[in-house]
C-alpha cells in the first residue's frame, strides 16, 4: 500500500514538473519522427532492391548466347535484403554496402555504402529509432531521476518520509516504479507507433523468427533504460546536491554514449589492425600467381596442365582432349582462387573479430556498446548478419562460376580449341539466389559478450542502489 | 588596478576550487588523446600511400623489363588466333612472348589492370592530422585501367563497419564534442554564483566598469582553457611529427583559429544564460541542453530535412540504370561496331581476333558511357544539391560549422573526397583518350609510349576549400562574439546585477 502510495507521488512529481514535460515531448517527437523516417525509408529501400533483384536476374537470363566463362565474368548482382527491423536499427548498414558483383576469380567487397552519399554532417548522428532509444531516452531519464532523493533532501520533505517511518529501501522501489510508469506514458504510445510503422512495411523480406527478435529488443531496451533509472537513483541517493547529481549522471552519459565507444574504436584497431584494400589486392594477386609475374606463371601452368591432361586422357596432343583445356583450367583456377579469397577473408574477418571483441569488452565499462551490439543483431543489421549475407552471396557466386566453368569444360561439343557458346537453358539451369536470414538463437549466440556485460550491468546497478539508499542520510 | 586585483583574486579561487584544475586536466587529456588519433589516423594513411607508390614504381619497372626482354629477342609475336590459356596450351615449346592480354607491347593490355594500369592517389594532406573526417569512409586511391570506370567499380578502403559506426576521437570530436562540455563548468556560474553566494552586492560596488569586469573574469577563465587546448594540441602533433615542418604555423593558426571560434560561441551563449533571472543549476541545464541539441540532435535532424528535401537517389538506382544502359545485346553490338568504323575512318577493320576484341571493347565502352554520362551526371548533381543544403542548414548551428571547418582544413571534408572521385574519372577519360588512339593504330608500344602515359594530378588549390573553412570559422565567431554583445549589452540594466 505505502509503496503504491510513493510510486503515486513520484509519478505526479515527474508529471507535474514542467521541464520534464517538455523534454518527453520532444523525445516522444523525435522518436516518432524516427520511427516514421525509418519506414518510410524501409519501404523505399526494399522495393528497391526487389527491383534491382528481379533486374539481375532478367539480365543474366536474358544474356545471348556465350561462352560460359564470358557469361561468369558478366556475373550477376546480389543485394542485401532489408530485415523488417531494420527500421528500428538500421546497424551497419550504411557502412557495409548494399549489393555484390559476383564474378568469376574475384570476391568482390561489397559495394555502394550509403553513407557515402549521405553529408558530412549525417556522419555525426543519425535521426534513427535505436539512436533515439540508446542517446536521448537515457537522457530523459537522468532528467527524470535527478531530483529524486536529492531533491527531496534540498527540499527537507526526505526527512519528513523518512521520519514517516518509510525504509529506505522501500522508497527507492516505490520511486523506482513511480519514475518508470512516467517513462512508460513516454514509451507505450512510441511503442505502438513502431507496431504500425512495422505493420506498414511489412510485405518486404521475410525474417525468422521476427516476433521473437521484437520481444527481445523490447526485454533489452527495458533492461538498458532500468539501468539507467536504477544508476540515475543510485546517484541521487549517493550524492548530496541535485546539481552534484545531474553533473554525475551526465558525465556517465557522455562517457557511455561519445567518449568509450570511440576510444574503443581507438584502442581495438591499434590492437588488432585490419589489412587495407591494397594490401589485400597485392597479397591476392601475389598468391594467385605464386609470386610469379603472370607471364611466367602462365607458362609454367600450361606445361604442368597439359602434361597432366595429356596423360590423364591418355591422347598426344591437346585437340584429341574429350574435355575442354580452358574449362578445366578455370576449374583449377577458381578452385585455387577460392583458396587465396579464403584466406585474406579470413584474416581480414580474424582481425574484425577481435576489434569487435575489445570493443564488446568495453561494453562492461559502457552500456551502451553492449545495448547497441544487442540491438543489431536482433535487428538483423550486425556485422555477423552481414558477414552470414556475404557467406550466402559467396556460396552462390562459387556455384554459378562452378556451373559455367563445367558446362565449358565437359559439355557436348565444348571441346578442342573451337569456340562454345552456351544458350539461355544455361543461365536457366542456375537457381535464383535466395537467402534464408539466421535465426534469433545464432543471433544471441554471436552477441554472449554483450549479453554477459547487459546481465552483469543489470547486476550491479540494483547492489549499487541498495548500497547508496542503506547509507542515504536525510540531510 | 582594481581590475588586475580582481583577476588575482579570481585565479586564486579558481586554482584552489576542484573544478577548474579538473576541467582543464581533461581538457588536457581529450585534445592529447585526439591530436595522437589524429596523428596515427594519417600517419597510416601515408604509410599505405607509400606502398603504394613503392608498388607502382615495381610495376614500372616490370613493364621496362619485360619490353627489354621481348626487344633483345626480335619480334616473337606468334601470329597465333589465340588469347588466354590457348595462348600457352597451343605452343608446346612453351610461349615467348605474353599473351595478348597482358602483352606490354599492345596498347589495350598496356592500359589494363594486368600490364600498366596506374595507381590515383590523393595527396596527403598536411594538416591531415587535425580531423580524420570522412577520410575512413571514402577511398583515398585507386587503380586506374581502361576498362573499368572508377564511378562504376567504387573501390572502397577496407574498415571495420562498426569502427566506421563509431568514429573516430580526433581532435575535430575533441573540440566540438568534448571542449564544451568541459568548458561549460568554468562558465555556467560566472556570475549567477555571485548572486547566490550573496556577493553580488560587493562585486558591483567595486570602482570598475561592470561589464570589464565579466569580460575579464571570462577571458581568464576561457583564455585558460583555450590556452591549455592549443598548447596541447600542437605539443602532440609536433611530438608526434604529424605536421610537416613547412606547416606548424598554418596547423597552428588553423587550431588557434578553431579553438577561439569555440571558445567564442560558447562563452557568448553561457554570458546570454547568466545575464538571465536563472539560478546556476538552470543555467547548467540550459547550457547542457544548447550543447546536447547543437551536437547531437541538430545533425541528425539536419541530415533528415536534407535527404527530404533534396534526396539523393540510391546507389543501387544508379547501378540498375546503368547496368540496364550497358546491357548491350550481341544484334546491337554489330550496330555499333558498324558506327564506330564509320566514327573512325582511319582505322581499318582488322582480321587478328585480338585487335577486334580491342576494338570491340574500345567500341563499346564508348557507347556505354554515352549513356551513363547524364545518369552519372544527374547522380552527382543531386548529391551537390543536398551537400549544399545542409551547409546552409549547418549554419544554424556553430558548432557544426567548426567541426566542418576543421575537416576542410585538414583536407579530409566530404567534398574533397568527391573531388577525388570526380577527378579519378576525369582521369579515367584522360587515360582512354591517350590509348584510344593507341590502339586504333595497333601500335607497338615502347617505353617511350609508358612515359607518356597521363599522370594523375589532383590540385588542393580549387577555389574555396580553405576559404570556406575561414567563412565557417568567421561565421562562429561572429555568432560568439554577437551572443557576447548582446550579453555584456544587457549586464547594467539586468537585475542579475542590482542583485
Amino acid at each position: 500500500m505505502i509503496l503504491r502510495h510513493i510510486a503515486r507521488h513520484a509519478l505526479r512529481d515527474v508529471v507535474r514538473d514542467g521541464r520534464v514535460r517538455w523534454c518527453a515531448a520532444i523525445v516522444g517527437a523525435l522518436l516518432l519522427a524516427a520511427l516514421l523516417a525509418g519506414a518510410s525509408e524501409q519501404r523505399r529501400v526494399a522495393a528497391e532492391h526487389a527491383s534491382a533483384a528481379r533486374l539481375s536476374r532478367e539480365t543474366w537470363l536474358g544474356q545471348a548466347a556465350k561462352d560460359p566463362h564470358t557469361a561468369a565474368h558478366y556475373g550477376s548482382y546480389v543485394f542485401k535484403p532489408r530485415g523488417p527491423l531494420t527500421l528500428l536499427d538500421n546497424g551497419v548498414n550504411p557502412y557495409t554496402g548494399a549489393a555484390a558483383w559476383l564474378e568469376a576469380h574475384k570476391q568482390n567487397e561489397f559495394q555502394f555504402r550509403s553513407a557515402q552519399d549521405s553529408s558530412s554532417v549525417a556522419r555525426l548522428g543519425q535521426l534513427t529509432a535505436a539512436g533515439t532509444l540508446q542517446l536521448l531516452i537515457p537522457l530523459l531519464i537522468v532528467l527524470l531521476a535527478f531530483t529524486k532523493f536529492a531533491g527531496d533532501r534540498e527540499d527537507g520533505t526526505l526527512r519528513q518520509v523518512l521520519a514517516q517511518g518509510v525504509s529506505p529501501p522501500r522508497l527507492a522501489i516505490g520511486t523506482l516504479a513511480g519514475v518508470a510508469t512516467a517513462l512508460a506514458l513516454v514509451l507505450l504510445p512510441a511503442a505502438l507507433i513502431g507496431g504500425l510503422a512495422l505493420a506498414w512495411t511489412a510485405g518486404g523480406p521475410a525474417m525468422a523468427g521476427v516476433g521473437w527478435r521484437l520481444a527481445a529488443l523490447a526485454l533489452i531496451y527495458c533492461g538498458y533504460f532500468g539501468i539507467y533509472l536504477i544508476v540515475g537513483l543510485a546517484a541521487s541517493a549517493a550524492l548530496p546536491r541535485s546539481s552534484h547529481v545531474l553533473a554525475a549522471l551526465l558525465a556517465f552519459w557522455v562517457l557511455n554514449s561519445l567518449l568509450v565507444p570511440r576510444a574503443a574504436v581507438d584502442v581495438s584497431r591499434r590492437l588488432h589492425p585490419s589489412q587495407t584494400a591494397f594490401d589485400m589486392s597485392e597479397g591476392v594477386r601475389r598468391d594467385t600467381y605464386d609470386g610469379l609475374p603472370i607471364h611466367e606463371y602462365n607458362v609454367r601452368r600450361a606445361d604442368d596442365l597439359r602434361t597432366r591432361l595429356l596423360t590423364q586422357y591418355g591422347v598426344r596432343r591437346v585437340e584429341d582432349l574429350p574435355v575442354n583445356f580452358r574449362g578445366m583450367d578455370y576449374l583449377e583456377r577458381e578452385a585455387h582462387s577460392n583458396q587465396v579469397w579464403d584466406e585474406y577473408y579470413g584474416q581480414l574477418r580474424a582481425s574484425f573479430a577481435q576489434q569487435t571483441r575489445v570493443q564488446n569488452l568495453a561494453g562492461f565499462a559502457a552500456p551502451l556498446l553492449a545495448v547497441r551490439s544487442m540491438s543489431m543483431a536482433l535487428a538483423g543489421t550486425d556485422l555477423h548478419h552481414h558477414q552470414h549475407f556475404a557467406d550466402a552471396a559467396e556460396t552462390y557466386r562459387r556455384g554459378l562460376v562452378l556451373t559455367m566453368n563445367s558446362e565449358l569444360a565437359y559439355a557436348d561439343g565444348s571441346a578442342r580449341r573451337g569456340a562454345y557458346a552456351a544458350d539461355t537453358s544455361l543461365w536457366k539451369s542456375v537457381p535464383d539466389f535466395e537467402y534464408d536470414g539466421p535465426t534469433i538463437g545464432w543471433a544471441l549466440r554471436h552477441a554472449r559478450l554483450n549479453v554477459l556485460s547487459l546481465l552483469v550491468w543489470l547486476c550491479a546497478a540494483p547492489v549499487a542502489l541498495a548500497f547508496s539508499v542503506r547509507r542515504m542520510h536525510a540531510e | 588596478m582594481i581590475v588586475r586585483h580582481l583577476l588575482a583574486h579570481e585565479l586564486r579561487l579558481l586554482t584552489r576550487s576542484r573544478t577548474a584544475p579538473t576541467a582543464l586536466f581533461l581538457m588536457a587529456l581529450t585534445t592529447a588523446y585526439g591530436a595522437y588519433d589524429g596523428a596515427c589516423a594519417a600517419s597510416e594513411r601515408h604509410s599505405t600511400h607509400e606502398r603504394i607508390r613503392r608498388a607502382q614504381a615495381d610495376i614500372d619497372a616490370e613493364v621496362d623489363r619485360a619490353l627489354a626482354r621481348l626487344a633483345s629477342r626480335g619480334d616473337p609475336r606468334p601470329a597465333l588466333e589465340l588469347a588466354g590459356m590457348a595462348w600457352y596450351l597451343f605452343q608446346p615449346e612453351g610461349a615467348v612472348a605474353p599473351a595478348p592480354h597482358i602483352d606490354p607491347r599492345r596498347p589495350e593490355a598496356a592500359a589494363s589492370e594486368w600490364v600498366g594500369a596506374r595507381y590515383a592517389l590523393l595527396p596527403d594532406a598536411p594538416l591531415a592530422a587535425l580531423a580524420v573526417g570522412q577520410s575512413d569512409l571514402h577511398p583515398s586511391y585507386s587503380r586506374v585501367s581502361i576498362r573499368t570506370r572508377p564511378v562504376l567499380t567504387n573501390a572502397d578502403e577496407i574498415e571495420n563497419p562498426i569502427n566506421l559506426l563509431s568514429g573516430r576521437f580526433d581532435l575535430a570530436f575533441a573540440l566540438t564534442f568534448c571542449w564544451p562540455l568541459l568548458v561549460l563548468p568554468l562558465l555556467y556560474n560566472v556570475l549567477s554564483e555571485d548572486r547566490e553566494n550573496g556577493t553580488l552586492g560587493l562585486v558591483a560596488s567595486q570602482p570598475v566598469s561592470r561589464r570589464r569586469l565579466i569580460a575579464a573574469r571570462v577571458a581568464l577563465r576561457v583564455g585558460a582553457a583555450a590556452t591549455v587546448t592549443v598548447v596541447t594540441a600542437i605539443g602532440v602533433l609536433l611530438v608526434c611529427g604529424a605536421v610537416p615542418g613547412g606547416y606548424i604555423g598554418t596547423a597552428t593558426l588553423a587550431w588557434t583559429i578553431a579553438v577561439a571560434a569555440t571558445a567564442a560561441f560558447w562563452t557568448g551563449l553561457a554570458l546570454a544564460a547568466n545575464v538571465t533571472h536563472w539560478r546556476s543549476a538552470t543555467n547548467a541545464v540550459a547550457l547542457t541542453a544548447c550543447w546536447l541539441g547543437s551536437v547531437v540532435i541538430a545533425p541528425a535532424v539536419i541530415g533528415e530535412v536534407a535527404g527530404a528535401l533534396r534526396p539523393v537517389p540510391s546507389r543501387v538506382e544508379l547501378l540498375n540504370e546503368i547496368r540496364i544502359a550497358g546491357n548491350i545485346q550481341s544484334g546491337e553490338l554489330n550496330a555499333l561496331m558498324t558506327a564506330f568504323f564509320e566514327a573512325y575512318p582511319d582505322i581499318s577493320p582488322t582480321r587478328t581476333s585480338a585487335d577486334t576484341t580491342a576494338l570491340r571493347g574500345l567500341a563499346q565502352q564508348e557507347a556505354v558511357n554515352r549513356r551513363i554520362d547524364p545518369i552519372v551526371a544527374r547522380y552527382r548533381s543531386a548529391i551537390r544539391d543536398q551537400e549544399r543544403l545542409v551547409q546552409t542548414l549547418s549554419y544554424l548551428v556553430p558548432p557544426l560549422l567548426v567541426h566542418e571547418a576543421l575537416t576542410n582544413v585538414a583536407g579530409t571534408a566530404t567534398a574533397r573526397c568527391r573531388r577525388f572521385a570526380e577527378a579519378l574519372d576525369e582521369y579515367h577519360r584522360q587515360w582512354t583518350a591517350y590509348y584510344a588512339p593507341l590502339v586504333h593504330a595497333r601500335v607497338s608500344m615502347t617505353s617511350r609510349h609508358y612515359a607518356e602515359a597521363p599522370r594523375f594530378v589532383f590540385t588542393d588549390d580549387q577555389p574555396g576549400w580553405r576559404g570556406r573553412a575561414g567563412k565557417l570559422l568567421a561565421a562562429v565567431v561572429a555568432a560568439g562574439l554577437g551572443l557576447m554583445t548582446v550579453a555584456l549589452w544587457f549586464v547594467p540594466r539586468s537585475s542579475v546585477l542590482r542583485g
